[in-house]
């Protein structure tokens, strides 16, 4: 990112206390761990929002994780075994 | 891309029209995962890629009133490589953690957070910052739901 310290061409430099502090009580309710913290609206944003990069990041993890298990369990569907006949009568 | 609209659906709705968004939208999620995983193994086509796909296209065609999911179905469509996905190129994201930081430079922080949850959110780059913010929560929880509905298949088979 080159422009990363120009305010003029990042949206994210044009909100306002406002919008940060509805920000804020927006994402918390999102937020399971965040739900404790105690502390002024302004100090907490920056948090609040790198706790909300860091929960959508694991949420994708956990998907790509449970998506290769599908994708090993598909590939076991033609052998004889207990795993491969409940998968195999969930997808028949 | 023409995915046919399920009857089981229909009957679902019929049967409770008062059911919580959570539940619809897990039905929905399973009613377009399931008949993908079935035509994958048809195909004898369930590398890791094909089925991320389709699990990320089944999260796009289960939420289509967001803008997000949108972005996403977009990105799906016209990617002719099935390894393009939203979480694989938000894992490539090494963002340092800076902890100390955080008293003396606040400003900075805030709009360094706010760009990379542009870049993990479908679209966001696209967004202006309060479309972004009304956009976010809808998409967490979608993922969420999107996990639960996964851990049942996945645990079904287990």
């Amino acid at each position: 990112m080159s422009n990363r310290r120009s305010r003029q061409t990042s949206n994210a430099s044009r909100i306002s206390d406002d919008q940060m502090i509805d920000l804020v009580s927006k994402l918390r309710q999102f937020l399971p761990e965040i739900h404790e913290r105690r502390r002024s609206d302004k100090v907490s944003a920056s948090k609040v929002l790198q706790e909300t990069c860091n929960y959508i990041r694991k949420l994708h993890r956990e998907v790509d994780n449970l998506s290769d298990r599908l994708s090993q369990l598909l590939d076991s569907v033609d052998e004889d075994s207990p795993e491969a006949a409940v998968i195999r009568s969930l997808l028949m | 891309m023409e995915r046919q609209i399920i009857n089981r659906k229909k009957r679902v709705f019929s049967l409770e029209p008062n059911k919580n968004p959570s539940a619809v939208f897990t039905r929905k999620y399973t009613s377009h995962l399931v008949p993908a995983l079935k035509k994958l193994n048809m195909n004898k086509n369930s590398s890791k890629q094909t089925v991320k796909h389709e699990v990320d296209m089944a999260l796009a065609l289960s939420a289509q009133e967001f803008a997000w999911s949108r972005f996403l179905l977009q990105k799906l469509s016209s990617s002719s490589n099935p390894t393009t996905t939203t979480s694989s190129s938000s894992d490539g994201i090494r963002i340092l953690e800076r902890p100390d930081k955080e008293g003396g430079n606040e400003e900075g922080g805030i709009e360094e957070r706010l760009r990379e949850l542009k870049k993990l959110l479908p679209g966001g780059e696209e967004m202006n910052v309060e479309e972004m913010l009304s956009e976010i929560g809808n998409y967490i929880k979608c993922l969420e739901l999107q996990t639960i509905a996964l851990k049942s298949i996945v645990q079904d088979s287990t």
